[in-house]
């Protein structure tokens, strides 16, 4: 349930906390992490290597649970669903965009954003073609669509990876370095496209480790050692 | 030294994947252990069991004779010793029971001074006068142990007799395989019961055996006892070191031993399958030890010592299990042939193959993957992270891309099935192989169905009518076709004869005597013609045995029968397999002259009404004749004949089939490790799938889809070669057992059954990796190395 005095807040993090138990001890991750982020955001979280950036990704989309404390996302108390519940929320209300892409091989570019689809089932059936083909003209690799990944650059990839994190139209896209594979041109391209993607409404939270992209961004995060020790 | 820990850690570390190839490897050789184990015991001791018992080397079905003409054999040059018995078939009931069976009363001179075909005691005591002993699985079979009693019926006499004894007779044919009861008496009682206590079996032995040195013995016995005008039905030349089940057993043995060894091979797939898993898996650690110093030979020791360890640990579960196994079913299948099994046995030589065999093949078999996998370079074991580019080549990932318009993850079950093409082959061809042995084990049971069904029709008759001695057709046929239910009758006579055969030799023969316008024989002819009326001395011969004598249509042949030579027109020949394909077709009333009895004949065929209640019929010819003072020997139908023989395939048919079961055992095997492979080397794949909204229940449909294709596709190309594997192995299993190939039969039933079971087997053998594919942390699966 929303928060009621926060009615545009798509993510909202309460006092978490993530620890793992290693052979070699217990390790707390994340420490203590509270932040908000409004619909339509452009966010950019950064902060050295080990320091929890792609853990605080992996609460707020739930592919991995808080220790402590409380992960609400477009809603939903996220920390509190089974995998299966984490599953289908996730498929309708958040697009993952992956480092390497992780585009499925043995599927071409069109079924790839289209297996989403088939998962959640928000769109008819005779819909998802088409929709899958609108997509791919929005990222411009239309011309693409019936290729395997492996025919295509790392460019024209990480386009297909962000067509298929907007197949069931997600309002929240998460991004773990998304550039961090593409050269610098192509991760200009890309930024721009994401630029965009926030003008006509997304809200989007990207973990980089690229200072000149992470400027573009409307708002900053930095992460040290687990906790946030800048906003700006 | 620490790299030894990391073989013994790989293998202690994920005990599903040790276990399948534990399994794998184990299987076959168990099999193998199993098979030779088995072959071994049961030779040696049937072999055993053979000469405990002192068997005849001669046996003489003779006209009724005294122990004078026992005596006098004993003087004969060439002759060791000699005994006389007697064997009729009797009816016998329960007390309180109303059930009539047909059953066998061996009569004995003497229980306690047995010169040979020894039959020993197991409880209560040797039958004396007025009562009888019974063979102890006729005991066991019928629940009529020493201290109850039976009735025992000969012609209109019936007599309550005590049973006294339970005796082991290792020649009797046990009632599980069709035999009748047996019991065994006296002399005495035998008269009492039919007033008659005269032998007509005589058995001999000679003093050092050797098949032409007893051929001729026999010969010249045959004529001394013409000599003394004692009939001489026929003989039989026994060696005394051989079981008479020996011939079947190892044609028993020789299948399973072939389809254990194709188990094997096909644990040899799943090794390799298995390995280059293993190998795939490991790329980076391997990339890391070469940068680290290691060389191509020392990685190759280092899996080769793994698989290595594999087979040890398969022997450790193989070798006992096949000994314990090898005895059990040994101890079974001895008991069926009533035959006691002794002691527990090890077979060293089995357990030398074993340990070779599961040594050798699992090093064979990861030469080519651990070689692969030793020249993985570093540079390319470190640059993986995606999901990978292995599909897309090859105009086979072509076509399926262009498999448009499936839902997506049906298209992924499909496609995913063909990435690893080796692995895929190799798991096809352990499943389809399965399959075909499935359907050819139960092609060859149709087979010897529709054989056995042949053979019963190559009879000709419903029932047949034996009687205790030659009666007159004109006497014996009104009464029987008298009797309701009864459509014709026809007096039939049954000799033995002499064939004569180039070289000089002699072949023992049995001539059936069929009045020439009968309308139950129904030769099945391959040259010439059948008998006609007005033919003589006509024969239509048995293909077998003028193929083996180079005797054609139109020759005349020279039979001894009833003393005598006589010449015999062969007007045609015909495929008759019965009786060891010894039977011949000759007319009934030449028969008759030459064996001295006009129109007089032992035999009544009897063809049924349709509908008629066969065993009511049986019943009523029994009391028709027996009223008319016709004596009966026996009853049967052409049924009972039937189920008799079928029952003793049925031995071979069970191992058959659980030989296919360990090949459809492995098969599965196979195709649970390539599912679980697959899922451990797709766990970032299924990950990402998980993150773009993928349930549990979607996770385990694809994998599970894939694995059922994968069945689906070895069944569609096991059906095809199914079909000449099962006309060969049909005809193979025909020449050892039945010295015909079979009337082959293609299972089409087993087809579809086949196929119902291998997509069981592969949905339980998806299920768990598809399980565990659902049950995957998405965090840990997309985790970075």
């Amino acid at each position: 349930m929303m928060n009621s005095t926060a009615d545009t807040t798509l993510i909202e993090l309460r006092h978490v906390f993530k620890a793992y138990e290693t052979a070699a001890g217990r390790a707390t991750i994340l420490k203590d992490i509270s932040l908000r982020v409004q619909a339509g955001e452009f966010v950019s979280v950064t902060g050295p290597s080990g320091s929890g950036k792609s853990t605080l990704l992996n609460m707020i989309t739930g592919i991995d649970q808080p220790t402590s404390g409380e992960v609400i996302v477009c809603g939903e108390r996220v920390h509190r669903l089974n995998q299966d519940q984490l599953a289908r929320w996730r498929g309708r209300r958040v697009g993952v965009i992956f480092q390497f892409f992780q585009l499925l091989p043995s599927l071409t570019i069109l079924e790839n954003v289209m297996l989403p689809m088939d998962f959640c089932s928000v769109y008819r059936g005779s819909e998802r073609s088409k929709r899958a083909a609108r997509l791919l003209e929005l990222v411009g690799i239309a011309n693409h669509a019936n290729k395997l990944p492996g025919a295509l650059s790392g460019g024209e990839q990480q386009r297909a990876a962000i067509a298929r994190a907007l197949a069931n139209d997600p309002p929240l896209l998460v991004a773990d370095e998304p550039t961090g594979n593409l050269d610098t041109a192509t991760a200009r391209e890309i930024f721009a496209l994401f630029e965009r993607l926030v003008a006509e409404g997304k809200t989007l939270l990207i973990v980089t480790h690229d200072r000149d992209l992470s400027a573009r961004t409307q708002r900053i995060i930095r992460l040290v050692d687990g906790c946030i020790v800048a906003e700006q | 030294m620490s790299i030894w820990h990391k073989v013994w850690r790989d293998v202690a570390s994920n005990k599903i994947r040790t276990l399948l190839v534990v399994l794998s490897v184990g299987v076959g050789v168990f099999a193998l252990g199993l098979v030779f184990g088995l072959s071994s015991i049961m030779r040696a001791r049937m072999t055993e069991a053979q000469l405990a018992v002192m068997p005849s080397h001669i046996t003489f079905w003779l006209s009724p004779f005294d122990q004078d003409v026992v005596t006098t054999i004993r003087k004969e040059p060439g002759v060791l010793d000699a005994e006389g018995s007697g064997l009729m078939t009797v009816r016998w009931k329960k007390q309180g029971e109303d059930t009539w069976r047909n059953g066998t009363l061996v009569m004995r001179r003497s229980f306690i001074s047995q010169h040979m075909n020894l039959i020993t005691l197991v409880s209560g005591e040797w039958p004396r006068d007025r009562t009888v002993g019974v063979e102890k699985l006729t005991a066991q079979y019928y629940g009529i142990p020493p201290g109850t009693a039976v009735i025992l019926s000969y012609g209109r006499r019936e007599l309550a007799m005590p049973v006294v004894g339970s005796l082991h007779d290792s020649s009797a044919l046990p009632p599980e395989f069709g035999g009748d009861a047996q019991f065994y008496c006296t002399p005495d009682t035998r008269a009492w019961l039919t007033g008659n206590d005269r032998f007509d079996q005589l058995h001999v032995r000679i003093p050092a055996f050797s098949t032409a040195r007893a051929a001729e013995v026999a010969t010249s016995i045959q004529k001394r006892l013409e000599d003394m005008n004692i009939v001489v039905n026929g003989h039989l030349v026994t060696d005394p070191d051989v079981h008479p089940l020996q011939a079947t057993f190892d044609t028993v043995f020789l299948i399973l031993t072939l389809l254990g060894t194709l188990s094997l091979g096909l644990s040899v797939f799943l090794i390799i399958n298995t390995i280059n898993a293993v190998i795939a898996q490991q790329v980076w650690q391997i990339g890391v030890m070469k940068v680290v110093g290691a060389t191509f030979w020392r990685v190759m020791r280092i899996y080769l010592v793994g698989a290595l360890l594999y087979g040890l640990l398969a022997l450790a579960l193989a070798v006992p299990l096949g000994v314990v196994a090898a005895n059990a079913v040994s101890r079974w299948l001895l008991g069926l042939i009533n035959i006691q099994s002794g002691p527990s046995r090890v077979v060293p030589e089995a357990i030398g193959l074993q340990v070779m065999v599961g040594l050798v093949v699992p090093l064979v078999a990861a030469l080519a993957p651990v070689i692969n996998g030793a020249r993985i370079t570093p540079h390319q074991a470190i640059t993986s992270y995606g999901l990978g580019t292995d599909f897309g080549r090859g105009w086979l990932d072509g076509l399926l891309t262009h498999l448009r318009g499936l839902p997506r993850p049906l298209a992924l079950s499909i496609r995913n099935a063909f990435r690893r093409k080796i692995r895929i082959f190799l798991t096809l061809v352990t499943l389809l192989l399965g399959g075909v042995l499935f359907i050819v084990v139960m092609s060859i049971g149709e087979s010897l169905s529709g054989t056995i069904n042949t053979l019963v029709h190559d009879l000709g008759m419903d029932v047949i009518v034996g009687l205790q001695r030659p009666y007159r057709n004109t006497i014996v046929t009104p009464i029987a076709e008298g009797v309701p239910g009864v459509a014709r009758a026809e007096v039939w006579d049954r000799e033995a004869g002499l064939l004569a055969v180039p070289g000089g030799q002699k072949k023992q023969i049995y001539l059936w005597g069929v009045p020439t316008d009968s309308v139950m024989m129904t030769p099945r002819l391959t040259e010439g013609r059948a008998l006609l009326p007005g033919d003589s001395p006509a024969i239509v011969l048995n293909k077998k045995i003028a193929t083996d004598a180079g005797i054609h249509v139109g020759q005349t042949v020279t039979i001894t029968v009833g003393g005598r030579d006589v010449g015999w027109t062969v007007v045609g020949l015909m495929l008759n397999v019965n009786n060891d394909q010894l039977d011949n077709y000759v007319p009934f009333n030449t028969l008759s002259r030459a064996v001295g009895w006009s129109n007089q004949g032992s035999v009544v065929a009897i063809r049924l009404d349709r509908g008629a209640n066969t065993q009511a019929v049986m019943l009523d010819l029994r009391t028709a004749l027996s009223s008319r003072n016709i004596e009966v020997a026996f009853v049967d139908s052409a049924n009972d004949l039937r189920l008799r023989a079928q029952s003793q395939f049925d031995v071979l048919m069970s191992l058959l089939l659980a030989m296919s079961f360990l090949a459809a055992l492995v098969g599965s095997f196979g195709l649970a490790g390539t599912m679980s492979i697959s899922v451990v080397e797709r766990s970032r794949e299924i990950g990402v799938m998980r993150a773009i909204g993928a349930t549990s229940g979607a996770i385990v449909r694809i994998v599970a889809t894939e694995g059922m294709l994968l069945a689906f596709l070895s069944w569609l190309v096991a059906v095809p070669l199914s079909l000449p594997a099962a006309q060969r192995f049909s005809t193979m299993v025909g020449y050892q057992l039945l010295k015909v190939p079979l009337d082959f039969h293609y299972s089409l039933s087993a087809v579809g059954m086949w196929l119902v079971i291998v997509l069981f087997l592969s949905a339980i053998a998806s299920l768990l990796p598809a399980q565990r594919a659902s049950r995957m942390s998405v965090r840990e699966a997309l985790a970075y190395e």
